[in-house]
């Protein structure tokens, strides 16, 4: 993802810089200091990737999506989307972008979904046998019919985020922007959801960028991520290298019947004992996890081994402490 | 042409969603409908009760005074249908939703969709209310309806309608800066629709002379109504005073459409 000039670069930032004004209104005596939501961001998106975009709350994540789909414009620095600058020539470049955004509706809360899904065929200018293939299509992945003819008011949440998925689709957009698209959602319709979502990377080689809370979508859909803490990238890279980067230690668990003394290896980092239990902690590159089992065995009598990998939570934890 | 045609279209397909919306609640909607023409209507005999009582206002008989009150009544409420997206009321809350980012991220102008985002049905009540005064006024002041003055009647309805509209863009612009509507707006939207309905006569100078110069309200239902009802000057205007209300929209319209394009770029480049 690093670097510039790949050739099937769909998008390309470089060097972008978002600052807000502090608000100092005429109405109101409120004097809010100038913030640096995004501080020089560069980065480059191959086409047909799935991103997981990260960071806490506040980290200049949604700033960047927003300038991304063109809706705010940076103070400084470039952002091509497939040849085009997304705040300019804006009609034509929204033709090519799919946005969905968890917390808010884009579709007419009183009228039956399949009314709303008419009215961006029109806007769009699907074809209709395109239009009839794509909404076949998300029926059968999302089992639309379900509630194509109910008022859009009336759907579950789960219904409804498939409802918007479908209509950011519906044109076939190049690429995907996805702001928290599972919040709220039980297991069930998360699990339907994110299925959907790897198909259509898959089958379309849709661009997808997802930014979400919910690190299980990162792990189960994203192939390379990026994280972002005060208003800079932090990491960028493939999930497996996040890990690496962090120095993600195991830890072995090691149950043995006898009240263990001490116990010594060269590559282990830390020995804890409690209670008939030894846990090790080391850099699996560092120790031969077999010469390790032997030495124990020669010391105590083994009756039960378990393995701790860092959990992708504690990992992304750590990379948030770090800016810090 | 052929994008003004795809513009129109797109317009009234918006359009009729929000008429299919509402009609989703019909008892509603009629209910709507029968209220504000009551309020339209009541509001309207009383004020000429009033002048009933008094014989006259200034030198406006009572059929004088309800043809004056019927056009802005009609003219405001078709402003009020036809300009709902721009309803600051409506408006500042829609921002502070997020609509305004589906606006922009949709293939179309934003203008066009703040005009087909909303369509209140129920303003039609005022609509035909202040229509139908307006008729029965003209015939009972037996004012010969020529081709030119409908046609004139047609143009000073539209200068209104513009007028009003572009002080509704104004106030919903504003709305980008303070997220907040500004009450103050209301003082020239639903207080300049008060001034309009009454016989500019009545005013203290000074008052009478921002009418003229600052926010020309004079020109606009008065100044017509002098025209077309054939009544004497007591103002002693110019004599192309009748013919200024669509020149003083066109100004307004521009420089609120100036102030709207302005305002739209202070969102993208701050967000809300």
């Amino acid at each position: 993802m690093k670097g510039t000039g790949l050739l099937n670069a769909i998008i390309q930032v470089d060097n972008i810089v978002k600052k807000f004004r502090g608000r100092s209104s005429l109405f109101r005596k409120l004097s809010i200091p100038e913030t640096i939501a995004v501080d020089h961001i560069s980065f480059v998106v191959p086409a047909g990737e799935f991103v997981g975009y990260l960071g806490p709350n506040g980290a200049g994540k949604s700033t960047t999506i927003k300038m991304l789909a063109g809706l705010l414009v940076p103070t400084s620095g470039s952002i091509h989307v497939n040849g085009l600058v997304p705040w300019r020539d804006r009609t034509r470049y929204v033709k090519q972008i799919g946005v969905v955004f968890g917390q808010r509706s884009t579709l007419w809360w009183d009228l039956p979904l399949i009314d709303s899904l008419e009215l961006i065929r029109h806007m769009y200018d699907v074809p209709l046998a395109r239009y009839k293939d794509n909404l076949q299509f998300f029926s059968r992945l999302l089992d639309l019919d379900e509630f194509l003819l109910q008022p859009v008011r009336t759907l579950s949440l789960g219904q409804r985020m498939r409802a918007e998925l479908s209509a950011a689709l519906l044109f076939d957009p190049k690429i995907l922007f996805l702001d928290e698209p599972t919040i709220g959602l039980d297991i069930v319709a998360k699990d339907r959801i994110r299925t959907f979502l790897a198909d259509i990377n898959q089958r379309r080689e849709t661009t997808i960028i997802l930014t979400t809370h919910d690190l299980s979508d990162v792990e189960k859909l994203c192939r390379s991520i990026m994280i972002i803490d005060h208003g800079q990238i932090v990491y960028g890279g493939s999930l497996a290298g996040l890990a690496e980067r962090v120095g993600g230690s195991t830890t072995m668990i090691v149950d043995v019947v006898e009240e263990p003394v001490d116990f010594c290896f060269f590559g282990v980092n830390k020995v804890t004992i409690t209670n008939r239990r030894l846990a090790l902690e080391f850099l699996p590159q560092n120790v031969n996890v077999g010469d390790l089992i032997t030495a124990i065995s020669q010391a105590y009598t083994i009756r039960d081994i378990e393995f701790k990998k860092p959990s992708i939570e504690s990992i992304v934890m750590e990379i948030y402490g770090e800016a810090r | 042409m052929v994008l003004t045609w795809k513009y129109a279209v797109m317009y009234f397909r918006l359009l009729s969603m929000q008429v299919r919306s509402q009609a989703s609640y019909k008892a509603s909607m009629l209910m709507d409908v029968i209220s504000t023409s009551l309020y339209g209507l009541t509001e309207i005999i009383g004020i000429l009760m009033i002048v009933n009582r008094l014989g006259h206002i200034s030198h406006w008989t009572t059929w004088e005074m309800a043809f004056l009150l019927a056009m802005a009544e009609f003219s405001f409420g078709m402003m009020d249908l036809i300009y709902s997206g721009f309803d600051p009321d409506y408006f500042a809350p829609a921002i502070r939703r997020g609509d305004f980012d589906v606006f922009l991220l949709r293939p179309y102008p934003v203008t066009l969709q703040v005009l087909g985002s909303r369509f209140v049905m129920r303003r039609l009540g005022r609509i035909l209310i202040g229509f139908s005064v307006m008729v029965i006024t003209l015939i009972n002041l037996k004012i010969a309806l020529t081709v030119g003055i409908c046609a004139y009647m047609i143009i000073i309805i539209f200068s209104q309608v513009t007028l009003f509209g572009s002080f509704f863009i104004f106030g919903s612009t504003i709305t980008f800066w303070t997220i907040e509507r500004i009450e103050a707006v209301n003082i020239i939207t639903y207080g300049g629709r008060e001034v309009i309905t009454y016989p500019m006569e009545i005013f203290p100078v000074w008052l009478r002379q921002i009418f003229t110069f600052v926010i020309p309200f004079i020109f606009m239902n008065y100044a017509p109504a002098v025209f077309i009802l054939g009544k004497q000057d007591m103002l002693s205007l110019p004599h192309y005073a009748p013919f200024l209300a669509p020149v003083i929209s066109g100004v307004f319209t521009l420089l609120t459409i100036c102030f709207w394009k302005y305002g739209k770029k202070h969102y993208q480049s701050s967000g809300t």
